[in-house]
Parts: C-alpha cells; sequence; structure tokens
C-alpha cells in the first residue's frame, strides 16, 4: 500500500485524482505504446505488452504540446490567461488554435 | 453538442474461436482502454453494438462539448470535458490568471482584486471578470 503524505487540503486533492485515473499526475507518470496503445509507467523503456520502444514523451508532454504553456514554468494555460496562475508569468497573447496551424 | 461518435476508436480482431474480439482507444491520445472478450455475432456491426454497450463504453468518458470518447487520464473531471476542450487548471492557483496579482486564499473561486473568475473551465470560456 502507498503511504501518502496527506497533510494539506493539496496533497488530498492530487491522491485523489491520481487514484481514480485523472489529473496531470497520472499524465506524467504513464507513457502510450505507438504500437499497441497500451499505457506504460513512465520510467519503462519498452512495452510491457509488445515489446515495442516507448517515446521518451510522456502523455504530459503530449497534453502540453496540444496547448498553450506559460514559457517561465511550462504548465498548459487556458487561452483566456493573461498570467500564469502557477507563477504569475506574464503570457504572450494567445493564438486561436486554426490560426496556429496555418 | 457535437454530435459523437456511436463509439470510440477501435479495432477488431477475428478471434480463433469465431468470434470479434474489440480494442478501443482513447480519442484523444490513443490509449488502448478495453479488450473485450471475443464476441459473437452475425455481422460487425451488431458484434460492435454489444462489445460497446457491455464493456467498451464503461472504461471511457464522454466529451459533451466535442463527442470524443476518452480516457480517465484525458478528462478533466472539473469541468466535465475532454483535455482537448478544457485543459487543467489548478485548483490552488498562486496567482490571478487575469490580473497576476498574488491570491492569499488558495481555494478562493474569485480574485479578491478584479473579481475573475478563478477556474474558467474550458479554452474559449468567457474570463468572467468584472471589467
Amino acid at each position: 500500500m502507498i503511504d501518502y503524505d496527506l497533510r494539506t487540503e493539496r496533497d488530498l486533492r492530487r491522491v485523489v485524482l491520481l487514484e481514480y485515473g485523472f489529473g496531470p499526475e497520472t499524465l506524467r507518470g504513464r507513457k502510450v505504446c505507438p504500437v499497441c496503445g497500451r499505457a506504460n509507467s513512465a520510467g519503462q523503456t519498452d512495452c510491457a505488452d509488445c515489446g515495442a520502444a516507448l517515446p521518451e514523451n510522456t502523455l504530459y508532454d503530449f497534453y502540453r504540446s496540444r496547448h498553450r504553456c506559460c514559457p517561465s514554468c511550462g504548465v498548459a494555460v487556458t487561452n483566456v490567461a493573461r498570467y500564469c496562475p502557477e507563477c504569475g508569468a506574464r503570457l504572450p497573447k494567445a493564438v486561436r488554435r486554426q490560426e496556429a496551424a496555418v | 453538442m457535437a454530435e459523437s461518435q456511436k463509439t470510440a476508436t477501435y479495432k477488431v480482431v477475428a478471434d480463433a474461436g469465431g468470434g470479434r474480439v474489440f480494442r478501443f482507444y482513447c480519442d484523444i491520445s490513443g490509449e488502448l482502454c478495453c479488450v473485450t472478450k471475443p464476441i459473437r455475432a452475425d455481422t460487425e456491426e451488431a458484434a460492435l453494438e454489444i462489445a460497446w454497450d457491455k464493456e467498451g463504453k464503461w472504461e471511457f468518458n464522454l466529451c459533451p462539448k466535442c463527442g470524443k470518447y476518452v480516457s480517465s487520464a484525458m478528462f478533466n473531471v472539473n469541468a466535465g470535458l475532454c483535455l482537448d476542450c478544457a485543459p487543467w487548471e489548478t485548483e490552488f492557483p498562486a496567482f490571478c490568471h487575469h490580473c497576476g496579482a498574488r491570491l492569499r486564499e488558495p481555494d478562493a473561486c474569485f480574485c479578491p482584486i478584479c473579481g475573475a473568475r478563478l477556474q474558467v473551465g474550458g479554452t474559449d470560456g468567457k474570463e468572467g471578470a468584472a471589467e
């Protein structure tokens, strides 16, 4: 059994999300096999199911690649944010996804 | 709401016993979320319907905005949307995303300086700021 540190509300919330397979911590700890699609833990280099080489990037990197991110701390932010809610850095103006793709 | 597909992305594999095994994948990340037992039916469509109703759909979250079926990892449970429609927002922000003010109460719903709603709940949602 994992011995979690649940002294603060933040820790408790993080653990609840992790236990139910939601949240950024889950994404950080998971890699998806590009061949069979099986979810592997981030520390693995080969897929436990088919043996294919796993990518370096975790699901969190994949998730970040699909969003606007803070240039200072790297956390994904919404398109309407002007400041990073984590580190307070001023964010560059958001570019719509369609425009960014052109 | 966007019209959702009937099922998540899937692949079908013929079983040695004459059945069909369905592999259902997350519509965003491609993660394998469900492998069904071999299913016997007259057509592939009928087998798919059984596979999805009995096993597949219980492993997915349907995004009501874009209609994608996604894994729990790719679902923002706070916003009730997939991570493409609503990226994770920190539940205990240190700064207001609208005015940049440092927040003293980590679980506040609104910024005490500008009145902005601190959880936006979507990429194209309105800020809810009191301008």
